[in-house]
């Protein structure tokens, strides 16, 4: 094996993660990077011509950051963002694959600064000058339009499935039946390879490769189509197996935070409240699914590559082909969502295009379909919550619990053995977990984590696991008020700390309750408030739904109107604003009907129709308010996303008075209930 | 080549191969190069394949090349009124910001466009409802349905105009 465990790409994130953590001021945190930021060559150079080049560390999957990172290198520079020529991420000419490329968890704020320290240097180095000291950064906290958007409505943008390469073939893949089933034998391959247009087809048992490559797809397809392969093997599980297992009375727990003693609070609590939340597994579906092509001359590799992870790709590649590292390039041009599926360590075709492109001479498309990416993509992992509250004689809160148990997210992650034994967390699990109510004397969060290798292929997801545990704490924290018949909103203000993070909470919650006149609802109205900690963004909401009274909709409400709150400063509002109105609508789809359930191990949800995800009839309008801060904001990708579940639960216990405890509310009635 | 399929894509008579796709979306994509148009589901839920036949939306994964007959096809490509001059629609959608990832634009542009086609002064409803046939999953509906609005008012302030 030529390459070993993937360098900075792969053991970086598990740094990045802890780094948020700390900027909420929460345990786990080690110090963040180590090592020196790239040269400004690596950003951005100049031609004799002027023209200027950026080179981007991170894929725009969306996101923006083509457009934020391009108005801070540009201001530093002073140079003309209409002349800027832009370079999608390449390891040809660009940044060395590390921490820098991994896009995830909303880090692309975590550039600014080296951004604008190499702009400088390169305005010094133009001057004769050593050194150099970013100025004022002229085009920060303005709403540039976004770069890639003419050409996205024209068609013209390039994305990792429309790369046309000279000779190129189509190829198609054959997945297992069952998470974990292994190819026992494969017969009618030589019918496969006979078949029209079919210029080779893979057979690996020992890997369980099946892939072919031909003129058209449909050719490959119809080539793999005849093959019969037999299966052994594989999680039989149903959804009740599922449910089993993620049981916090199941699971040890790991305290990870633990404030006063709430098993004896003092004074003694006159009594308690317990709830139990459940959430579902759901999936990322990706609007472009899974997809690369490979092309191979010589003993160079080149993969375009839709991924949010590039190091772990060409990794991949490299120990498919039996090459170094530094002959495989990888190209990220634009990637048509991710939302976590594209992290590039579990279900990823770049190295079976590799393959194909290897034996055949040619390059190769590969993409997953859609009912491929339903069926065998990696799922967001199902938790199981309980919440208690003690409760003391004058309707104080004295005590609160978060007890959780939740499916390992990091079981793929190259560098997992390594995170985990150093912490026993998956800190892809913890986010959101944490009590923000600092002013509650005693809280307390056990963390229980349930592998699943067996059963189910999991890994985070937009969020992380705020979207969920914000779903049963904040939940949770509007039964109490109900319980002790105060505000929701005055409830949560109460238990707020007289610090930073308190203010911080209080300021977003009192935005998002002017904004949307809480004190006084409009009649036939519900609304739930919920609020979130998510790197240096806090964020609130508040959701507003009335009955459907058309009598068509899976649900028995319709959103009205969110109105959404994020702090910190940020380098383009506008851009920030979408962030949050995307975090949103994709909070409420989640929390709506998104549900993946199994039946003897294989997904029911295998399609579009069976897998609801929200579409314009049933979105909300999204009001944001970016509320100023001193401080930089940071993770508001995902911070938008996190209070949205549990303001939508209790807005329907507003409206209708039934209090949901399960992820989703509303799940559609063509998905399989819990028997196996 | 077998027989020889005549098929008028963007204004544009092309010949291909009779048998040789499996839908319009295959022949778009892998033979003309027009990928503008984009494969999302192959099952008719995501709308990501939306064209336009003859002025009405259709979905490119969902029609057999030769069915097209003497239809016109008009994808995102052939939508620009010139190099540089968008679509009124297209520059609506830069005017509201609307896209983030951008997969499915092309597709939310097309059904606008036919939307406006039929109805010059569609309301937020019925925009809603149209544009309900290609899911985002970045959430830019609202913003969509404002570009679909600016659009449509742009359209009868130039003609109001005349």
């Amino acid at each position: 094996m030529k390459s070993g465990r993937p360098r900075r790409g792969g053991a970086a994130l598990p740094n990045v993660l802890r780094r948020l953590l700390t900027d909420q001021g929460l345990p786990g945190g080690t110090p963040p990077f180590k090592g020196r930021a790239p040269a400004p060559a690596t950003w951005c150079d100049v031609d004799p011509d002027g023209t200027v080049h950026f080179y981007l560390p991170k894929a725009e999957l969306g996101q923006g950051s083509q457009t934020v990172l391009a108005q801070i290198l540009a201001g530093e520079l002073g140079a003309d963002l209409d002349k800027v020529v832009l370079h999608h991420p390449d390891t040809e000419r660009g940044f060395p694959l590390g921490w820098m490329t991994v896009v995830g968890g909303s880090t692309a704020e975590l550039m600014r600064v080296p951004a604008l320290r190499a702009a400088a240097r390169l305005n010094a180095r133009r001057r004769g000058q050593a050194g150099g000291t970013p100025g004022s950064g002229g085009l920060l906290g303005v709403s540039v339009p976004r770069i890639d958007l003419p050409s996205k409505v024209t068609g013209a943008a390039v994305f990792t499935s429309d790369v046309r390469l000279p000779g190129m073939l189509y190829g198609a893949l054959l997945l297992p039946p069952r998470h974990g089933a292994s190819l026992e034998s494969v017969s009618g391959v030589e019918e496969a390879r006979r078949a029209p247009g079919v210029v080779h087809v893979i057979v690996d048992p020992t890997t369980g490769l099946i892939a072919a490559a031909a003129g058209r797809t449909h050719q490959a397809r119809a080539a793999l189509s005849l093959l019969r392969p037999r299966w052994q093997g594989g999680s039989d599980a149903g959804q009740d197996t599922i449910e089993a297992a993620v049981d916090v009375r199941r699971t040890p727990a790991h305290r990870i935070q633990n404030v006063g003693d709430v098993a004896k609070p003092a004074p003694r609590p006159a009594r308690r409240l317990v709830a139990e939340y459940r959430t579902s597994m759901v999936v990322a579906a990706p609007p472009e699914p899974p997809v690369a092509v490979a092309e191979i001359t010589g003993d160079r590799a080149t993969v375009y590559s839709s991924t949010q992870n590039p190091a772990l790709v060409q990794d991949a590649v490299a120990r498919a082909l039996g090459r170094w590292r530094r002959e495989i390039r990888v190209v990220v041009p634009y990637v048509g969502g991710s939302f976590g599926r594209k992290h590039g360590y579990l279900g990823d075709p770049a190295a079976a295009a590799a393959l194909l492109a290897a034996a055949t001479g040619r390059p190769v498309h590969l993409a997953w379909t859609r009912h491929q990416d339903q069926l065998n993509g990696p799922k967001r992992p199902p938790s199981h919550h309980v919440m208690e509250a003690g409760i003391g004689d004058g309707g104080d809160l004295l005590a609160l619990r978060h007890r959780f148990a939740v499916g390992d997210a990091s079981g793929g992650w190259p560098s997992s053995s390594r995170a985990a034994r150093a912490t026993d967390v998956d800190l892809f699990s913890v986010f959101g977990a944490h009590l923000l109510y600092r002013g509650i004397p005693n809280l307390r969060v056990d963390y229980g984590r349930v592998p699943l290798p067996s059963t189910v292929e999991l890994a985070p997801m937009r969020s992380l696991s705020t979207h969920t545990n914000l779903f049963a704490i904040e939940s949770f924290l509007d039964e109490v008020a109900f319980d002790l018949g105060v505000d929701p909103l005055e409830l949560r203000l109460r238990h707020l700390s007289d610090d930073e993070h308190g203010r911080r909470l209080r300021r977003v919650l009192e935005t998002v309750a002017a904004e949307a006149n809480w004190g006084s609802p409009a009649p036939g109205t519900g609304r739930g408030i919920a609020c979130c900690a998510y790197g240096k963004t806090v964020t609130a909401q508040v959701v507003q739904v009335r009955a459907d009274d058309t009598g068509t909709g899976t649900a028995p409400i319709v959103i009205d109107e969110v109105v959404a709150a994020a702090d910190g400063r940020t380098v383009n509002p506008a851009i920030t604003r979408s962030q949050v109105e995307g975090a949103v609508v994709m909070g409420l789809s989640w929390a709506l009907g998104e549900r993946v359930t199994l039946r003897r191990g294989q997904v029911v949800e295998s399609d579009l129709d069976r897998y609801t995800i929200l579409r314009a009839d049933a979105s909300p309008r999204v009001r944001t308010v970016l509320v100023d801060g001193d401080h930089w904001g940071g993770g508001v990708n995902e911070a938008g996303a996190g209070p949205a579940a549990a303001a939508l639960a209790n807005a329907v216990h507003a409206l209708t008075g039934t209090r949901i405890r399960t992820l989703p509310l509303f799940p559609p009635p063509n998905t399989s209930e819990a028997s196996p | 080549m077998n027989q020889v399929l005549r098929i008028a894509v963007n204004g544009t008579l092309r010949e291909v191969d009779a048998g040789g796709f499996e839908h319009l979306l295959e022949l778009l994509r892998e033979e003309l190069g027009l990928t503008g148009t984009k494969s999302g589901c192959e099952s008719r839920s995501c709308g990501a394949c939306t064209i336009l036949l003859d002025d009405s939306t259709a979905l490119a994964c969902a029609i057999r090349p030769e069915s097209v007959g003497g239809g016109r096809v008009l994808t995102i490509e052939g939508l620009a009124d010139g190099p540089d001059v968008l679509h009124a629609v297209q520059q609506a959608f830069l005017d509201e910001q609307v896209g983030q990832c951008g997969w499915c634009t092309p597709a939310q542009v097309l059904t606008a466009v036919a939307l406006l086609r039929e109805v010059t002064d569609p309301g937020p409803d019925l925009i809603r409802r149209r544009l309900s046939a290609v899911l985002c999953r970045c959430g830019t509906y609202e913003r969509a349905v404002a570009a679909v609005a600016r659009a449509a008012a742009t359209a009868s302030a130039r003609s109001g105009a005349e």
